[in-house]
């Protein structure tokens, strides 16, 4: 069956450099530089990552970062919890908008 | 950061392999390495594959139906051995060396002998009821008792060590926690190693220590030394584990991926020699996993002058690669 997406192809990401080598060299320095161990540590890095590749709906960046907690002492526990923030909050800005909703309908009616 | 260096530190996460990897042999030879023998300063004893748990990581296929035990007569054997060498560590590892009916005896013989004396324990056995005697022994002659300890999370552990464990860990530990070990000043060491609940490498060690020493003492007031992390090998019931869940390729490229030549002066296998609960050496308790014996000769310790000689060839295969992945494994 075919499908846009092929888990190999996470392996063939260098491949983007390979045209526009210089912004690519930036992001790439960039990233490494966020995920390094800074305030917040490692670990508490990669649950973020995978929160937010939920939010998203990175199939590359899950597979990722899925492994990179398990390698940093995390549990299906702790992801679990950290794809219920990503929800929390994609919810939530949806349902925020909810205040504009009300606004707009009590404008209008009597 | 090099874009190819950056690009490829993101992709390796993934595990995904796109080639199958070098055999270990082939990596040493191309990188210009040798693995050979350091001085030889730890002698590893395993006294046997009887153990109370059949852990689905266990390397060695210990388990409650295992027959090999070692025997007093061998038992002597390896005594003159240590006499004869005078090793600076001599750890004592199994299976459960706990069930090993010579134990107390072979503490008492070996202490005397090596400025320090290790046990392994997976930590269960110690809350069987019957191992006051065993624990006092320790304790007189100041064992560091090195505690398997795979996970803070329950579910994760019991995964690996099989159900209701993780409760026993706790006691286990408790257990030695009220006669001293890992108390400050009281010189009475225990060490804990967590291996990975899977088919994936360990996290750094002194991040794991530091949650690890949090968490025990927050919430059951467990204190301990020190927290070492390895990778579990794929060997025994672990490859058979990877090889049924179709994880073993991805696996092993995740170890040949993360060679790091830095690893190889302090591999283990370059110090430390083993001899099984039949009397024979090897160079790691991997390799008695494998069958590989010392230097690839089958040798007695009865043979033995002493500790092999620096310099030495020692035996290796793909499994070789854990030790060398990331961090190492020493």
């Amino acid at each position: 069956m075919e499908s846009y997406y092929d888990p190999k192809d996470l392996r063939k990401f260098e491949e983007i450099g390979q045209d526009a080598s210089g912004l690519a060299k930036k992001f790439f320095d960039y990233y490494g530089t966020v995920f390094a161990e800074g305030e917040l540590t490692e670990r508490e890095k990669s649950l973020i990552a995978l929160a937010v590749a939920h939010a998203v709906q990175c199939p590359y960046c899950i597979d990722a970062y899925t492994q990179a907690c398990l390698e940093k002492g995390s549990n299906l526990g702790e992801m679990t919890e950290a794809i219920h923030v990503a929800v929390a909050i994609r919810g939530g800005a949806s349902l925020v908008h909810g205040i504009q909703m009300r606004n707009v309908a009590q404008k209008m009616s009597m | 950061m090099h874009v190819k260096q950056s690009l490829q530190k993101i992709s390796k996460a993934s595990g995904r392999k796109s080639t199958p990897f070098e055999p270990f042999r082939l990596t040493l030879a191309r990188k210009g390495l040798k693995l050979e023998r350091g001085e030889t300063k730890t002698l590893q004893l395993n006294v046997g594959l009887l153990c109370n748990q059949a852990c689905r990581h266990c390397h060695l296929n210990a388990g409650p139906d295992r027959k090999e035990v070692l025997n007093s007569e061998t038992m002597d054997e390896v005594v003159a051995y240590a006499q004869r060498s005078q090793y600076d560590t001599i750890d004592i590892t199994g299976g459960a060396p706990e069930l090993n009916p010579n134990l107390v005896s072979l503490i008492e013989r070996l202490t005397p002998l090596a400025r320090r004396i290790m046990l392994r324990s997976n930590l269960t056995v110690l809350t069987d009821g019957r191992r006051d005697h065993l624990i006092d022994v320790m304790k007189a002659h100041r064992v560091v008792i090195v505690a398997s300890f795979p996970s803070l999370n329950e579910s994760q552990t019991e995964s690996q060590r099989g159900q209701r464990v993780f409760g026993t860990l706790i006691s286990g530990l408790k257990r030695l926690n009220a006669v001293g070990y890992g108390r400050d000043d009281s010189g009475l060491e225990v060490n804990l190693v967590s291996k990975p609940t899977g088919a994936f490498l360990p996290p750094a060690q002194d991040q794991s220590e530091k949650r690890f020493r949090k968490v025990l003492y927050q919430k059951w007031g467990l204190v301990f030394n020190n927290l070492f992390n390895f990778a579990n090998v794929p060997l025994g019931r672990f490859r058979d584990w990877l090889l049924q869940s179709g994880n073993f390729e991805q696996y092993m490229y995740r170890l040949a991926s993360n060679f790091n030549p830095c690893t190889i002066e302090g591999v283990m296998c370059r110090t430390l020699v083993l001899v099984s609960w039949d009397g024979y050496l090897y160079d790691c308790d991997f390799n008695l996993a494998k069958g590989l014996f010392l230097g690839g000769r089958q040798t007695h310790v009865s043979e033995m002058a002493g500790p092999p000689e620096p310099g030495s060839a020692i035996a290796t295969g793909d499994h070789c690669y854990t030790c060398t992945a990331g961090a190492g494994f020493t």
